[in-house]
């Protein structure tokens, strides 16, 4: 059976799918939707969402198209968490197979460097980052790429442990392939499974970091994003709640999707391990 | 004739929790250009880490090796990737020998690639004849390791290490994971490639009858050491050692009255 077959058997699975499917598709399409720039004035502030039907979603604080605004939003959340992850995976995995292949003082050395990394929350160290250098989205994106790339680091390292005591890595020595192709070329793939099977958790992740630091006023400030809407709402959080709870629920739904996607992907991949 | 490998006093031991276990205890061989020398010995004697010690996947703790007069254990990095051409194995389980993602086309042409025998636009056509030679239609190329049988696999990662016309194939067990068919038609064509290019063999097995099938000379090894040496049908006939005699008694109809 296939791999799309087996994970069209998971119903959060199919669900997870379908969220990012349409996430994806409002993504992508935001620009033709809403050409104008989300951050424009496009009628009376604090318009309540549902009764305008030019604006369903109603106005923010200051005439803005909450609509747009969000759709416009959700490029950045997706952006980011999956440059992000990407990113987060590349430097792990690439540590980690240096570390697992190496051994003996290199693994020591980027162990070590593995734990200092880990010590420090995520978020704290993104924040140092951000505030250090200055909010872009490739920096944001670099700064959350650098709290998450341990896990895959790890879970690298593991699987490169295991697969170098196989009998096909030895053959690759004997025809006198040089070790760095060893690592990159015949284990690494080997090993990227279980590391893939991360990166949903780590997507989740990146993007509530991305929101929260956001929310912090820590984003690249020339871009709508979730978290930076969920901030601007909360000055007037009593009187119109709807402007914090509405990205707010964009995220959480987001969040959850990108999280049961992974899962029925995992649980779908397990299932061909054990059939192996 | 001079002999292509010869070994002195190879040792090898492995830390097993506080103790020293010695795998391999001072072993003393040689092999000569088309020639075959047959290790035998029971379960555990430390057959597989001699020839992972010939090959240099394991590093000796003692001992000398020399490969075509050449100090074998003093190469390092470059020098050794570059001698691996001349020095092939063939292991035990095809399967786990082989990347499970490659093709057939990859794992006989990564050899050719490595040490640049054949470039790109030649390489499908040295795969086709490697294949040919070991039995195979060119057109399992194409196939992933994972689709082909275990005799085929087997084949394969014989192509493989004829790949860079090697002088010397070390085969660890390379049969004995092989039905009885599959497995004669492969010895036949090994004796056969022998033939053809002259080329040796060091066939590691614990199973006499089929070292006897192609084997020049047999060593016999126990607890680590070579314990008698000796041309096959010498050693068949007469064993001296002990391990030597229980091993051929084990196996009925290579007792001396029945052969
Ligand atoms: N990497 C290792 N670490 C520790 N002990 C080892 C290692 N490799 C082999 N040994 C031990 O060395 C001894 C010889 O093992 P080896 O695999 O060479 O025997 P063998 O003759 O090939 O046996 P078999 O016929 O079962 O394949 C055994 O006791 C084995 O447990
Ligand atoms: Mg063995």
């Amino acid at each position: 059976m296939s791999l799309i077959a087996r994970f069209s058997r998971s119903p959060e699975g199919l669900f997870g799918a379908a969220v990012l499917a349409v996430l994806i598709a409002v993504a992508l399409a935001a620009p033709l939707l809403f050409p104008r720039d989300p951050l424009s004035i496009v009628g009376p502030a604090l318009t309540a969402p549902f009764t305008d039907w030019a604006l369903p979603l109603g106005t923010d604080r200051l005439g803005r198209n909450v609509l747009a605004e969000l759709a416009h939003g959700s490029r950045a959340s997706l952006l980011v968490g999956f440059a992000a992850t990407l990113a987060a995976i590349l430097i792990g995995a690439s540590v980690g197979t240096i570390a697992g292949f190496a051994g003996g003082l290199v693994d020591e050395v980027l162990m070590r460097v593995v734990d200092a990394f880990q010590t420090v929350p995520g978020f704290l160290l993104a924040l140092a980052f951000v505030s250090v250098i200055g909010a872009s989205l490739p920096v944001v994106v670099l700064a959350i790429a650098l709290g998450a790339w341990t896990g895959p680091a790890r879970l690298a390292r593991a699987e490169v442990l295991s697969l170098r005591e196989r009998d096909y890595v030895a053959a690759a020595r004997v025809i006198g392939m040089h070790p760095a192709e060893i690592a990159f070329r015949e284990i690494l793939p080997n090993a990227l499974a279980p590391v893939l099977a991360l990166s949903a958790v780590i997507v989740a992740g990146a993007i509530l970091t991305e929101a929260a630091l956001s929310f912090l006023g820590l984003g690249d400030p020339n871009i709508v994003t979730w978290g930076s809407m969920i901030a601007e709402g909360r000055a007037v959080l009593r009187s119109s709640p709807f402007l914090s709870i509405i990205p707010g629920l964009a995220l959480v739904v987001t969040v959850l999707g990108v999280y049961l996607f992974g899962e029925g992907l995992s649980e779908a991949l397990s299932r061909r391990q054990v059939r192996l | 004739m001079t002999a292509l490998l010869v070994a002195e006093g190879l040792g090898k031991s492995f830390r097993r929790g506080g103790a020293r276990l010695v795998a391999v205890d001072g072993a003393s061989f040689s092999v000569d250009g088309g020639e075959t020398l047959g290790i035998v010995g029971p379960s555990g004697s430390g057959k597989t880490t001699l020839a992972r010690l010939i090959i240099r996947l394991i590093d000796a703790d003692t001992g000398t090796l020399r490969f075509e007069g050449a100090d074998l254990l003093a190469l390092r990095g470059k020098a050794l990737r570059a001698t691996r051409k001349r020095i092939q194995m063939v292991f035990q389980d095809p399967l786990a020998a082989l990347n499970p993602r490659a093709s057939v086309a990859d794992v006989i042409g990564d050899p050719l690639r490595i040490h640049r025998l054949a470039d790109r636009a030649n390489r499908p056509a040295a795969v086709a004849h490697l294949l040919d030679r070991v039995g195979l239609p060119a057109a399992l190329a194409s196939r992933a390791v994972h689709e082909i049988s275990g005799g085929q696999r087997q084949r394969v990662a014989i192509a493989r290490a004829l790949a860079t016309e090697p002088r010397l194939i070390v085969l660890d067990e390379a049969v004995s994971a092989l039905d009885v068919s599959v497995r004669a038609h492969i010895l036949k064509r090994l004796v056969e490639l022998q033939v053809e290019s002259g080329i040796s063999y060091i066939f590691v097995s614990h199973d006499i009858a089929v070292v006897r099938a192609v084997a020049h000379r047999i060593a016999i090894m126990d607890h680590g050491r070579i314990v008698e040496t000796g041309p096959t049908a010498q050693v068949i006939a007469a064993p001296q050692s002990a391990t030597g005699k229980a091993l051929i008694a084990a196996v009925p109809r290579l007792m001396p009255a029945e052969d």
